[in-house]
Parts: C-alpha cells; sequence; structure tokens
C-alpha cells in the first residue's frame, strides 16, 4: 500500500527518494500521580499528550539543495502547517530541521522535528470522567429504583465508574 | 415479601448523606470514610439478603395440599422477584463503594475484594 508524506504543501516524493524509512506517531498520557502511605497510588489522567514526530532521510535529485530550503525555510517561518502520512493530519510546528550535504548538490541526509499542535485523532476520543456525584448518586439511585421495581434488565454501565464496567474515575 | 425495610432504609439514608457532602470532591476525608464505611456495610447487608432470597428458593419444597401448593408458588415467586431486585441493588451499591473507594485512594481494597455472588 503506497503512502505520501506531505508537510506544509511539500511532498516528500519517492522520485527524490526522500521518504522515510520509518515515521512515528503516538505519545503519552498525560498524568499525575498521587503517591499517599503505604504504596497506594491515585492517578489523574489529564488526557493524551502528543510525542514530537521525528523522521530522517536523504534527498538524492537534482535541486536536493532547494528542497532543503524550501524545508528549512518552514522552520525559520514557525508556522503552523498540515503534516499528513498513514491516513492522518496533524497540525504541526516544524521545531528542528537539520539538513547534512554529502555531495554537492544532490546528496543530501536531513533529520526532521515536528511539535504536534493539535490532533483530532487523540481529542476526538477523549472524554473527561464524570464527577465523583453524578457516578455515586445515579448508582444509588438506581439501586433505590431497583428496591421497589419489579425484574427489569441489568444496571447500567453509563453511570459506573468502576467495577465491571464503566470509566474509571480515578484509575 | 419484599425487599427488606432496613435496606431501602440504609440506601435512603446513603443518598442523603452523600447529597449533603456534595460536591465529594471538595468534601473532608473524614466525610468521605464514613460515607463508604455506610456504603460497604450497606453492600454487605444487601448480599446477605440476597443469600437469604436465594436460599428459599433453593430449598423451597413443594407442599403437597391444594390451599399449601397456591401458597407456596406465591412464595417461590416473591422470592426470585427479590433476588431480582436484590441483584440490581447490589450491582449498583457496589459500582458506588468502588468508586467511593477510589476516591478515597483506597485503591488496595479493589485487589483483596472478593466475589460474593458469582456473576
Amino acid at each position: 500500500m503506497t503512502d505520501t508524506l506531505i508537510l506544509g504543501g511539500f511532498t516528500f516524493q519517492n522520485a527524490d527518494f526522500s521518504p522515510p524509512t520509518r515515521m512515528p506517531f503516538g505519545g503519552a498520557q498525560a498524568l499525575i500521580v498521587h503517591k499517599l502511605p503505604g504504596g497506594t497510588r491515585v492517578i489523574d489522567t489529564l488526557g493524551p499528550d502528543e510525542d514530537d514526530i521525528t523522521w530522517s532521510g536523504f534527498f538524492f535529485c537534482t535541486n536536493a539543495l532547494q528542497q532543503c530550503q524550501q524545508l528549512d525555510a518552514m522552520r525559520a517561518g514557525g508556522l503552523k502547517v498540515q503534516l499528513t502520512y498513514a491516513g492522518m493530519s496533524r497540525q504541526v510546528v516544524v521545531k528542528r530541521f537539520k539538513p547534512h550535504i554529502r555531495r554537492y548538490p544532490h546528496w543530501i541526509e536531513y533529520e526532521i522535528t515536528c511539535t504536534v499542535s493539535d490532533n483530532p485523532f487523540a481529542n476526538s476520543s477523549f472524554t473527561p470522567p464524570a464527577t465523583p456525584d453524578t457516578l455515586v448518586s445515579s448508582d444509588l439511585s438506581t439501586a433505590a429504583t431497583a428496591s421497589t421495581e419489579g425484574p427489569g434488565p441489568p444496571a447500567s454501565e453509563g453511570g459506573g465508574g468502576g467495577g465491571t464496567g464503566g470509566l474509571p474515575l480515578a484509575l | 415479601m419484599t425487599v427488606p425495610v432496613k435496606l431501602t432504609k440504609n440506601l435512603a439514608a446513603l443518598r442523603m448523606q452523600v447529597a449533603q457532602a456534595s460536591p465529594l470532591g471538595a468534601a473532608p476525608y473524614a466525610t468521605l470514610q464514613a460515607i463508604h464505611l455506610n456504603a460497604e456495610q450497606l453492600e454487605t447487608d444487601t448480599t446477605l439478603a440476597l443469600y437469604d432470597a436465594a436460599g428459599k428458593l433453593d430449598t423451597w419444597v413443594a407442599p403437597r395440599d391444594q390451599p399449601g401448593i397456591i401458597s407456596g408458588f406465591q412464595v417461590a415467586v416473591g422470592s426470585a422477584l427479590d433476588e431480582w431486585r436484590l441483584m440490581d441493588m447490589l450491582a449498583s451499591i457496589s459500582r458506588a463503594v468502588l468508586n467511593l473507594e477510589l476516591l478515597i485512594g483506597d485503591l488496595s481494597v479493589q485487589t483483596q475484594r472478593t466475589t460474593l455472588i458469582q456473576s
């Protein structure tokens, strides 16, 4: 399956041999860990924290220097640009671009690092957990209803925060 | 027979405590701990009541006389209804207890919990 790496309108073309041999994505989950006496921990999750996207490769073409100068201008400009690859798209800022001339002017190796400004893929799936009051109150309300009503479907998972299902309150 | 009055009263009291302590995230630790202990006690009482209702069904013997058959059948149906209600109650109460444990940072309890009623 073929794919095209595009950074701010600049296409890394196979004809230039410039596409990298590997491309990363992903990152971390921002956490605050409260360490309590006895080894107990309470972990608050703050949401996704995207890693910088770094890749390297080389240009081997007649206009290699011009291509690198174009990317370097993007780095100097410091504007948000669109990074597209592997069916994914992110808003990034070119944090670092470092070309190394191996054979002037047609063989130049490069390393590039982009800082993610916005990752719609990560943000769209993140939902902050409900408040403790909502979780506990809704469960107790369900229990009160169950105590007076006849047989019904099992307790809903939606209002829960732990146990057999539901989003953990703080885990 | 219905769900024991003690359970419904304790459940109502617990709901009132939670409402008064709201927002739970800002409530004093002692208050949260007290609510948590009450919820755990309610969970235990509900489990025992469920055992009782299930035991009546498990040990039910069909009466032989005509009036006995009718009343015995009604008792069996009543126990089954109670078991339904108590199972639903226990599922929700247990989850509330777990959330309260998470809230007070008593996470070690989670690994030590034993399942009294297998799902």
